[in-house]
């Protein structure tokens, strides 16, 4: 009896817990949500509307489809490198090896803004030319790569060498053991360093604001910032907040859902 | 049915020599073996001959011909792993078929070829099965399957039974031997056990640090073993070292001093007067002499140590002179010596194997 009421104090205690730091992630976001759909009245009283979602349609929804086309064509510029360097990086060895990984996580150490500053320097004295939307597929493909790669590598290091032995001595050739055993089974941890490249570059923002001086391209990031400084937290405005986040987060869940949390274990997350 | 032969195979690791100048040879339609304890360099060989590994030196033929430079899927090989290597997003069916496919086979040849090859292995009914689905059992089954499929030049077993519980391993290496023998396949294993490699084995190559150690029938290894290694690692020994303190080249029989002991019997003639040599007696093999045999020559006095009742054998730890000895009895007369320790036996040492000291 002793027993059974010490269990249940635990498991009060471990949902509190739960539900209070759950509670703490999500406010943000409930805030925003509430701001964005509580409307003024002329008479000074509020109501709760979906209008701010309507009022920002022409206005952002271009900066989401600019954001949405950065982050999906960095997914497959990022991808197409990333799962071969993966591969060759935990199959192969080779001299060097190490000091290329150090090198590669050597991207996490630098600010933001000092990589952002460092790319606009280079696009103006080498690449002028790249000052455009290829400028932030250049920037973004570089800065998201070890993303791709991390959760890549952590996928085949996973896969256990023996499929694609068993591949090849069943007479298959390289290729075909690549494409129907060895993707097929990384497929959950390349489909991680794709949530990940998504979400991230999805809602870059200070490569976005810098490279936004020099290309003239807003991504919607940006745009919420632009308008932030400009008018305040306004429903509209935090209609546009609440709407990115929402977008990333419909994505988080479904991946979720459909792959679970293994293979983003270790690399940035969780 | 093909002849495989590894000649003077090496692959060296830094200063570790995984393999050494091994040579092994497995003719057509023979069960080889390769034993030996963990890191002896028994699947580096068997993954050479797969091309799995390259080898630093030597050759690797199928009959007459120089596959050395082969990449596995350019070989015919079956290898079937020490863990199953199914491939988790096919299912069975798929899974048969890949080897198939990979080899352009039509899908009707593909079918008939499955259904041919479950009926071999006995799991007929089992097309559409997740690898996750099966049993360990079940599934080192459908991996044999898979294998025998592609009708393989050789079938090479890297332990493929040792992450399977011990009752359902004693059935598959029966299974494998059967399947070897209906199939006519020229197959080499690789296992550490000697339960194992006895069972089921044509020949056995014994290898020790990368080198093999002796090559023989399983009866050849465990009567004759040539090497100190082979006699320790194939079942029980009691080595006794000692001199040739006689010797008749005529019958190849002598007498080995070894400290209070003296030891009649066959002295292959490589072993002069005067050599040092270690006389290794299986612990069954000693008799102990009933009271009327006790004057008769090369008989040895002991005195039982202790007893250990161990089942189907009483062990029991005997002093002759100083030397200790085991001794295995089996049969009825093993109750005889339960609770014997302090008596005094004669014991029968002649069926013992000479080798050359360390």
């Amino acid at each position: 009896m002793r027993a059974s009421s010490a269990e249940r104090v635990k498991d009060v205690i471990s949902y509190t817990y739960v539900l209070l730091i759950s509670g703490l992630l999500l406010l943000p976001f409930t805030v925003i949500l509430m701001r964005s759909l509580t409307v003024t009245l002329p008479d000074g009283s509020t109501t709760f509307s979906i209008k701010p979602y309507f009022d920002i349609i022409d206005a952002f929804w271009p900066k989401v489809y600019l954001s949405l086309s950065i982050a999906i064509t960095t997914i497959l510029i990022d991808t197409a490198i990333g799962v071969p360097a993966a591969y060759a990086l935990v199959r192969y060895n080779f001299r060097g090896k190490k000091t290329l990984f150090t090198l590669l996580n050597g991207v996490w150490y630098v600010p933001g803004i000092c990589y952002a500053l460092s790319l606009i320097i280079t696009y103006y004295f080498l690449y002028k030319w790249f000052l455009g939307y290829w400028g932030f597929i250049a920037a973004y493909t570089c800065g998201f790569l070890l993303l791709m790669l991390m959760t890549c590598i952590v996928a085949f290091r996973y896969l256990d060498p023996c499929y694609e032995e068993s591949a090849s001595c069943l007479g298959a050739g390289r290729l075909t053991t690549f494409f129907k055993v060895t993707l097929p089974m990384v497929g959950p941890g390349v489909s991680a360093g794709i949530l990940l490249t998504f979400v991230l570059s999805f809602n870059e923002f200070i490569t976005a604001l810098l490279l936004n001086l020099a290309t003239r391209l807003q991504t919607a990031p940006v745009r919420v910032y632009a308008d932030v400084t400009r008018a305040r937290v306004l429903p509209s405005i935090s209609a546009e907040a609440a709407t990115l986040q929402l977008i990333s987060l419909a994505v988080v869940l479904i991946y979720l859902k459909l792959v679970g949390t293994k293979y983003l274990r270790g690399v940035v997350l969780i | 049915m093909t002849r495989v032969v590894a000649k003077d195979i090496s692959k060296i690791y830094g200063a570790t020599k995984a393999v050494y100048r091994a040579h092994l040879e497995a003719k057509d339609s023979e069960f080889v073996t390769i034993l030996g304890p963990s890191g002896c360099g028994k699947s580096t060989t068997l993954r050479i001959i797969a091309g799995l590994i390259r080898a630093d030196e030597g050759k690797v033929y199928f009959d007459d011909k120089d596959v050395t430079d082969l990449s596995p899927n350019m070989r015919n090989i079956g290898f079937v792993f020490q863990r199953v290597a199914l491939f988790p997003h096919m299912n069975v069916r798929k899974n048969i078929a890949f080897g198939l496919k990979a080899r352009h086979y039509s899908n009707e040849e593909i079918g008939r070829k499955t259904k041919e090859v479950l009926s071999i292995v006995q799991m007929e009914g089992y097309e559409n099965r997740a690898p996750s689905q099966l049993s360990g059992g079940q599934a080192q089954r459908i991996e044999i399957a898979r294998v025998l499929a592609t009708d393989p030049y050789v079938l090479l077993f890297d332990e493929p039974l040792s992450n399977i519980d011990a009752k359902l391993r004693d059935e598959l290496k029966f299974e494998i031997r059967k399947i070897q023998r209906e199939t006519g396949k020229t197959m080499i294993y690789v296992t550490h056990d000697q339960g194992e490699a006895f069972a089921i084995s044509d020949r056995i190559y014994v290898m020790s640090q990368g080198i093999v150690e002796q090559v023989g029938t399983p009866t050849e290894l465990y009567t004759d073993p040539s090497t100190p290694f082979v006699a320790s690692f194939i079942g029980q020994n009691n080595f006794v070292t000692g001199t040739v303190k006689t010797s008749d080249p005529a019958s190849d029989t002598g007498t080995i001093l070894a400290g209070g002991i003296e030891i009649h019997t066959h002295i292959p003639h490589e072993h002069a007067l005067g050599d040092k040599v270690t006389a290794c007696i299986r612990p069954e093999d000693i008799e102990i002499l009933p009271e009327a045999r006790q004057g008769s020559k090369g008989a040895t006095r002991a005195r039982i140590v202790e007893s250990i009742f161990l089942g189907n054998t009483t062990r029991l730890h005997v002093d002759a002179n100083g030397t200790i000895l085991k001794v295995d009895l089996r049969g009825p007369e093993r109750f005889s010596y339960l609770n014997a320790a302090g008596k005094d036996i004669t014991l029968d040492l002649k069926k013992c194997s000479v080798i050359r000291a360390e």
